[in-house]
């Protein structure tokens, strides 16, 4: 059984009164482990999709199914349950609380979480060593780090819960080169760890590691393709 | 959870401050109103409690015809037989009469009118003279002895006054056409209390000495009456009762008749009426309602700038009630931050106030002729004592108005969804 079902979803909002279709009738499955990037232009419904399946939103219509869980049934409270043990999100444009120093950026999933501060803080080093290794920038606020190091303690605050799935809206998007490259690497490397990785984006770079590519236009599914897309 | 919300608090400093100071500004008001009628209250108290009394009751006559002993002032008579009236009232613990006379000593040029005083020797710990009204307090030191019941021609005197004639324990002095050997000395510590008097004879004396100088003063009456009650609170409730008696017993009109209490000669002392002190207290609980609805407006609007961060959070798996929480502490922190400076400021501007202002004892409860010897302590003490239920009242209203603050901008978080809130960027 896919980890992810979406089962003929659709998504309209109100805006003063106009109805948009940010989704309509998508249906997609998505397996344990893959490495999906939902690819589009700009208002295609990437964004939409990703909410929908980190449980940020519920669908006008449809289904959609986490490892068995149909998120639409489910209260702000389980959502936020399901949220906080199974995602883990990256969003566009980095979203760090400006008034904390990196290390407290990631240290912020787990302050609702009982857990001894102890342990809270050893799970914290334990990812900043691998993502953001040099320590010194552990005590900086996000303004005083590059945009790479801010993706980088975005990463670390996505995965600080060992998350089954990990969502990523344009994640290389503020980025230079070299800088998104060791992005993609360390996004492929959590994969790799066996985490799901569902990414919206344009980066061609991007494209070429998917195992699942998904083609998004004027709020459908144009495309699904198997394997890296070109 | 608390760094955090710490952090948060130092991050939005205007907001912060204007919440701490309008929360500061409000309590210290509350306090410093709640502190001072305290404080007055306590003053008026003293002279009652040093007396170990709560109620003090007189009547206002036509003074009697000049003789040797007249009674004090316009003291009016008061038969022994309301003693036991006012007893039987429920609530009234113990009374006990004080017939306060002048003596006349035209040879004494400097002070000839001597403020005589007779008291009940049965009942010690209630009057001018009684030496542990309070348990734990002393109010008079004395030298010498107390009146035994065979006393007659026994007499007590302030030490004081005892200075300025030069008298010691063992001498003798006259009191209207009697003489009474010195049995003891009384440092009052400078401390006013009702039915204070230089000289102290037994009461039973005192009556025969007045009735003899003054015929038509019954012989079996005192001039003032001081009745301890079971619960000091009650004491005003008692009043209209005790009034009631004594009309009827002496047979004069209402406003003759005085009962008198701490709570009614605090306007006359102070120059706070009852209305004041309630306007006051009004008036600071509608201030500190006033601020408390705009701290809560304020954590409400401050929302509408949080919201991509509570966004952030719900994204990142902090259910609502963990934001809840967040934004209670955030605000109870700051409002009790406020509180607690508040509460120092008010009391610090309630001592300034109390230590310079001068209260003095009503003439009504201190009979005193014009020249006296020892002059009586008028000047009011002025308690500064920190009253713990007005803090807490303070603290508990500044960390309601947080938590209230706090629930209602957790409750306009809570109707954010997280991906709308996450858009708002």
């Amino acid at each position: 059984m896919p980890l992810i079902q979406l089962q003929n979803v659709s998504k309209i909002y109100k805006r003063r009164d106009v109805e948009v279709r940010s989704l309509e009738g998508v249906s997609l499955d998505v397996e344990k482990g893959e490495f999906v990037v939902i690819y589009g232009v700009s208002g295609s419904g990437k964004t939409t999709l990703l909410n929908l399946i980190g449980g940020l939103d519920k669908p006008t219509s449809g289904k959609v199914i986490v490892d068995s869980l149909d998120l639409t049934t489910q209260d702000e409270h389980q959502l936020s349950l399901y949220r906080r043990e199974k995602v883990g999100f990256i969003f566009q444009g980095f979203n760090l609380i400006p008034t904390l120093t990196a290390f407290e950026n990631v240290l912020f999933p787990l302050i609702p979480i009982p857990m001894p501060e102890e342990e809270k803080k050893r799970k914290v080093r334990e990812i900043l060593s691998l993502i953001l290794p040099i320590q010194r920038l552990w005590e900086q606020l996000p303004l005083e780090l590059s945009g790479g190091e801010q993706q980088r303690v975005a990463i670390a605050r996505a995965l600080i819960n060992n998350p089954q799935i990990l969502l990523a809206d344009e994640p290389t998007s503020d980025l230079d080169t070299k800088t998104s490259q060791q992005i993609i690497d360390l996004l492929w490397e959590a994969n790799k760890k066996g985490c799901t990785v569902i990414i919206a984006t344009h980066d061609p770079r991007i494209l070429k590691r998917a195992s699942l590519g998904v083609e998004m236009e004027d709020g459908k599914i144009k495309e699904i393709r198997k394997g890296a897309v070109s | 959870m608390f760094p955090y919300a710490w952090k948060e608090i130092t991050r939005r400093k205007a907001r912060s401050t204007l919440t701490i100071v309008s929360i500061l500004l409000s309590i210290a008001l509350l306090v410093a109103v709640l502190s001072i009628i305290e404080f007055f209250r306590e003053a008026m108290k003293l002279p009652f409690t040093t007396a170990g009394t709560n109620i003090a009751v007189e009547t206002f006559i036509e003074p009697g015809p000049f003789k040797k002993i007249r009674q004090a002032r316009h003291l009016g008579a008061l038969p022994d037989s309301l003693i036991p009236q006012i007893s039987q009232i429920p609530g009234v613990q113990d009374v006990v009469g004080v017939l306060l006379f002048w003596d006349y000593h035209p040879e004494d040029e400097k002070n000839p009118m001597y403020n005589c005083a007779g008291i009940d020797p049965a009942k010690p710990n209630i009057g001018p003279l009684s030496l542990a009204p309070a348990p734990g307090q002393i109010y008079v030191v004395l030298e010498g002895r107390s009146f035994s019941l065979d006393d007659k021609y026994a007499a007590i005197i302030d030490k004081r006054f005892a200075q300025a004639k030069n008298l010691k324990i063992g001498d003798r002095i006259e009191i209207g056409h009697e003489n009474f050997e010195i049995i003891g000395l009384a440092d009052m510590q400078g401390l006013p209390r009702v039915a204070q008097a230089e000289i102290f004879i037994p009461l039973a004396t005192a009556k025969e000495l007045v009735h003899f100088d003054q015929p038509n003063f019954p012989p079996d009456a005192v001039n003032m009456l001081l009745v301890k009650v079971e619960k000091p609170r009650t004491a005003e409730e008692l009043k209209p009762q005790i009034k009631k008696i004594v009309t009827q017993a002496t047979g004069l009109k209402p406003e003759q008749v005085k009962v008198l209490t701490a709570e009614a000669i605090l306007p006359d002392t102070t120059g706070v009426s009852q209305l004041t002190q309630t306007m006051m207290k009004v008036l600071s609980i509608i201030i500190v309602f006033g601020v408390a609805i705009l701290v809560m407006r304020t954590a409400v609007a401050t929302i509408g700038e949080r919201t991509r961060e509570i966004g952030i959070m719900k994204a990142l798996g902090w259910k609502n009630s963990d934001i809840s929480k967040l934004m209670v502490l955030e605000m109870a922190i700051q409002t009790t931050l406020g509180g607690i400076i508040g509460i120092t400021g008010g009391y610090a501007v309630a001592y300034i106030y109390a230590s310079t202002i001068k209260l003095t004892l009503p003439p009504s409860l201190l009979p005193y002729s014009c020249i006296p010897a020892a002059a009586p302590p008028q000047s009011l003490k002025v308690s500064m004592q920190f009253h713990p239920w007005i803090f807490c009242i303070a603290l508990v209203v500044s960390i309601v108005v947080g938590i209230t603050a706090g629930y209602l901008a957790a409750r306009k978080a809570a109707s954010l969804q997280p991906a709308q809130a996450i858009r708002a960027l």
